[in-house]
């Protein structure tokens, strides 16, 4: 698209290179993903460590789905890269200075951990199944379990304190991960919409929220297709932690936009022409609207009305926190030149 | 060996009828002339050698300057760029940009449909309305960027391109390493090593910088590297019709770009970000971010 052609669409000033925003959908799915997995990993640690036993049902489920998603997250990365064959540079030459270069390492850590714990924790259920089968499946789930198919009450303790510890690792784990893709943003003092401590928070939150959300639509969704029904209590305490993770994370988010329109710098004068005009469809009607006010209310009432809203009603709160990211990384590049 | 052998060998060497006999003599004195030519041949290429400086960077700390008062916006700079450097269509490795400035009350009512608005300047009693049509490749239309003309106060043009910062946000958040600073003074991007993640992109408040469309690999301004080390001006100082650029050897005192740095009152781009440019502005004004 020719540069000139964009500038016209908009209103105010972009610098000719920024007209065309770099940092598109594969980087919002990015954060978005390790959100998932954040959340998801939080939710999982509740049972686990925090002894919230009516998220039992989906505690497992929720472990598997974090390392899932984990497995996954790089790829929208991957394919954002100019030159993905040189991907691995990042942990091979790392630049000390960069906030992105420590982040495979992060990310690999933070693989390892739920690696492990989802290992353990699903170790009695392999050697169920390397027992209950035979030929090549029966291969394959052996070696799943290091061929070793021991299960007496000595290794069953073992697992269980193994699984606790790496809960507990792993909630640290988790924070600085998707905390620290907040701070990849919040670095970045060209752009005043990214530019914030808050960012760190924001993202964390929206992680919980967005990871929550998931976790419930696809318990929904799974429980459907295994013909099982859905445990209320489960849905209703995930309800619960949803609502109050959320109202933190639009307030914190509101917080920021109000701080920054209240002290009326210059940076205003540019960020708010790109809220009113630009992103007002995205941001001010979808993602603080329809995505974070509607969900609030019904899930206010969600726990006298029975669960089964719920799966909607989170699907819209897993979009709210994308929406959020898409606005952040557009309006991030062309308010930096306006600025 | 018989005599008749060397007899048949003398006349096998010797030069044909009518010709010169070189002889011992005449070879020798042949072969020291040849040697003594070759020698003063060497000496001179040598000299030649000897006589072009060879390129220290530890002696040099380059710098640009722009004087926006001469700039007329014809766009030559972005072209000249263009064609040296081989910038690809939509990128930029410099560009012009023209700021008008109206004085009009009326226009604090932002009409519906508006193109442009940047800001408001001088007690909120002036508009500033920035445009850059393709990065000024073209020049500037002749038509003014606003609605009604006589409301214009002020006009002028300002040419963008890479400051080089000291301190830049670039190098800093390049996770391979592949932005760096030279040492002399210039902010390079190794196109071997980048992996086109775009996080400079994202870190530059200048917007210097684009991923290649094709390569893949960031890329921007060198200060035409593969030039200034041999001594030649860049493309854009080269091509301005009127001077409005300059660059130079900061480490040289003697240099044009310090001879001007030192009689002149000059600003830069976006201070506060402690970035520590090395364009520097000369009459620029206060809106110009």
């Amino acid at each position: 698209m020719h540069g000139s052609d964009v500038i016209e669409g908009l209103t105010g000033f972009v610098f000719p290179n920024e007209v065309h925003v770099h940092w598109t959908v594969m980087i919002v799915l990015y954060p978005y993903i390790t959100g998932l997995v954040a959340g998801a990993f939080i939710v999982a640690s509740l049972y686990h460590l925090f002894g919230r036993h009516e998220l039992k049902p989906v505690a497992r489920f929720a472990l598997v789905a974090s390392f899932v998603f984990l497995l996954f997250a790089p790829l929208p990365l991957l394919n954002h890269l100019g030159i993905p064959e040189r991907a691995f540079n990042i942990m091979i030459i790392p630049n000390p200075s960069s906030a992105m270069a420590g982040f495979g390492f992060i990310y690999t850590l933070y693989l390892i951990i739920v690696g492990i714990e989802v290992w353990f924790s699903l170790r009695e259920d392999l050697v169920a199944r390397a027992r209950s089968t035979t030929g090549l499946n029966q291969l394959i789930f052996k070696a799943l379990c290091l061929f070793d198919l021991t299960v007496d009450e000595k290794t069953h303790k073992v697992d269980h304190r193994v699984v606790s510890f790496f809960a507990a690792v792993g909630i640290p784990g988790a924070c600085f991960l998707h905390g620290y893709v907040g701070f990849l943003f919040g670095a970045i003092k060209a752009n005043p919409w990214w530019s914030t401590p808050l960012m760190f928070i924001i993202f964390l939150l929206s992680a919980i929220v967005s990871g929550i959300s998931v976790l419930i639509f696809l318990y929904f969704f799974i429980s459907r297709l295994r013909k099982v029904e859905v445990d209320p209590a489960c849905v209703k305490t995930l309800a619960n932690f949803l609502w109050g993770f959320m109202i933190l994370d639009v307030a914190l988010e509101l917080l920021q936009e109000m701080s920054i329109a209240y002290e009326q710098t210059r940076e205003w004068e540019a960020l708010s022409i790109l809220i009113s005009q630009k992103l007002h469809m995205t941001y001010t009607v979808l993602q603080l609207g329809l995505f974070s006010l509607v969900p609030f209310f019904l899930l206010g009432i969600t726990p006298s009305r029975g669960c089964r809203a719920g799966s909607r009603i989170c699907s819209r709160f897993s979009r709210q926190s994308c929406c959020w990211r898409r606005c952040c990384s557009c309006a991030g590049t062309w308010s930096s030149a306006a600025s | 060996m018989s005599g008749t052998s060397f007899d048949t060998v003398r006349e096998a060497v010797a030069p044909p009828a009518g010709g010169r006999d070189l002889g011992r003599r005449g070879f020798i004195k042949g072969g020291v002339a040849l040697a003594a030519g070759a020698a003063v041949s060497l000496k001179l290429r040598l000299d030649a050698v000897a006589a072009e400086p060879a390129y220290k960077m530890d002696d040099h700390w380059w710098a640009f300057a722009i004087d926006t008062t001469k700039c007329i916006g014809c766009g030559s700079c972005v072209r000249a760029c263009k064609a040296e450097n081989d910038v690809p269509d939509g990128c930029f490795r410099t560009w012009v940009e023209r700021y008008t400035i109206t004085r009009d009350p009326k226009l604090h009512v932002q009409t519906e449909g508006e193109k442009t608005s940047a800001a408001w300047a001088l007690g909120g009693l002036q508009k500033v309305t920035v445009d850059c049509p393709n990065g000024a490749l073209d020049g500037f239309p002749t038509e003014a960027p606003v609605e009604d003309a006589k409301t214009i106060e002020k006009a002028f043009f300002v040419p963008k391109i890479c400051n080089h910062c000291a301190t830049s946000p670039c190098v800093q958040v390049c996770p391979v390493g592949a932005s760096y600073l030279s040492p002399d003074g210039l902010v390079l991007i190794d196109r071997e090593v980048c992996v086109g993640c775009g996080y400079c992109v994202q870190a530059c408040p200048y917007g210097t910088r684009y991923i290649h469309p094709v390569h893949g690999y960031a890329d921007k301004c060198t200060m035409c590297y593969h030039r200034i080390s041999k001594g030649l001006k860049t493309a854009c100082v080269e091509a301005c019709p009127v001077g409005a650029r300059a660059f130079g050897n900061l480490k040289d005192p003697k240099s044009k770009i310090r001879q001007l740095l030192g009689t002149s009152r000059f600003k830069l781009l976006r201070p506060e970000l402690g970035t520590n440019p090395k364009c520097f502005y000369i009459g620029l004004d206060e809106e110009v971010r």
